[in-house]
């Protein structure tokens, strides 16, 4: 199978060249292109407060350096890894400030049973649990590929890891997910 | 539920949902899922799990477009913006080309300097002052503080033309003075050396991945 290029009407790329030759307009396509997956992602990942701030700062860092980007991934899997590593500084951060411990699944969980009586489906609420309950590193990777529609390369990129191993992360997540339903 | 058991398709499924495949592949698909029961169970998994995705709040997407940083426009986007007509080659040429003769007449100095103190080795200081002048639009180190960038490969493209050039000995034109010491005829073969020299960077954006080794997942 072939995966189909994404972009718009104009390429990421020359939208950046726009931009940087004084179109401000390019910056604004390129911003709602991509803001709202970088919301979802950030969400998904399980940021809850100032996810308009982390998509802010993501493209703030982006822009500012856009140099270090040369097109070789997609502008998209670069937004998403520059996110991604906020995201961990803040964790990082939070924990040195609080000296507390690291959200763990089931903390999720927990927090996502409160939320279940409000779910209209009740299928919809175990699917939910299903995914929370996979391991950081599986939920990253299904999350990537399910909800945002990344290929294993897109995904290896934007996590530091291998093809091969965002694939075998992703069966082992659909496989637990199963489980989890099946239960 | 069950798994399909072909590998393939199963790996194509999310693709096929967010609408990634061919349109070949898209149909091939979509006859062996109405064909295939634990596809079927598998698409509507994969739905349902899009569907159970948590809320995400709407991005102003004004807001962040203020925030930004001022572009930094490089000659190479102001070619690539510019309708396809207003050709910028030769402008650009120009440019390498102006820019390799400051490089080369500030690595001549230095290095006739250096010889005269016969003294210091080659200093780092040298490729520094290649690149400034071969690389105009110079990143902004400050603003990739936490992102590892790969380095920028330059100083040795930079001064590649000056050894040779230094070397051809066909021109004799002395690399010690200034552009104003040279006759428009010794510049002009000064410009039809470096035309010959292939150490020159091209002016294609050159692929540079943003590493990361985190390999720990979020949350
Ligand atoms: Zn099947």
């Amino acid at each position: 199978m072939t995966l189909e290029t994404r972009g718009g009407d104009e390429s990421d790329q020359r939208l950046i060249a726009r931009w940087r030759a004084g179109d401000s307009r390019a910056a604004s396509l390129l911003v709602s292109r991509h803001a709202d997956a970088l919301a979802r992602f950030a969400v998904s990942s399980g940021e809850r407060d100032e996810v308009e701030e982390l998509v802010q700062d993501t493209f703030v860092r982006a822009f500012g350096s856009l140099d270090a980007f040369r097109g070789e991934s997609s502008l998209r899997t670069w937004l998403f890894t520059i996110e991604r590593r906020l995201m961990l500084d803040r964790r990082r951060s939070e924990r040195r400030q609080k000296a507390m411990v690291s959200i763990e699944p089931s903390d999720a969980v927990t927090e996502f049973d409160a939320l279940d009586g409000l779910l209209a489906e009740e299928a919809e609420a175990r699917v939910k649990k299903a995914v929370t309950s996979l391991s950081p590193t599986q939920h990253e990777v299904f999350t990537l590929r399910v909800e945002q529609g990344f290929s294993y390369k897109e995904i290896a990129e934007v996590v530091g890891t291998t093809e091969g191993a965002a694939r075998v992360h992703y069966h082992n997540a659909m496989r637990a997910v199963k489980e989890f339903l099946n239960e | 539920m069950n798994d399909c058991i072909d590998a393939e398709v199963r790996d194509a499924l999310p693709d096929l949902i967010h609408g990634r495949l061919s349109d070949l592949d898209t149909a091939t698909l979509t006859a062996h899922v109405e064909s295939c029961a634990d596809c079927r169970a598998e698409m509507e998994l994969l739905r349902q799990v899009r569907a159970a995705a948590p809320f995400a709040p709407r991005i102003d997407v004004g807001r962040i477009v203020s925030a930004l940083p001022a572009p930094m426009p490089s000659p190479a986007d102001v070619a690539l913006s510019a309708p396809p007509r207003a050709t910028s080659r030769p402008n650009r040429s120009f440019i390498w080309r102006t820019s390799a003769i400051a490089t080369l007449l500030v690595a001549g100095s230095l290095t006739f300097a250096n010889a005269r103190r016969q003294a210091l080795p080659v200093s780092a200081a040298k490729p520094t002052a290649t690149v400034s002048s071969v690389a105009p639009a110079a990143p902004t180190p400050s603003a990739v503080a936490s992102l590892p960038s790969a380095p920028l490969a330059t100083s040795e493209v930079a001064t590649a033309p000056a050894k040779t050039v230094g070397n051809s000995g066909s021109t004799g034109l002395s690399l010690t003075g200034g552009v104003q010491d040279l006759t428009d005829d010794q510049l002009q073969t000064l410009l039809k050396d470096l035309d010959g020299v292939k150490g020159l960077p091209s002016a294609e954006p050159e692929a540079i991945s943003v590493g990361v080794d985190d390999t720990e997942g979020l949350q």
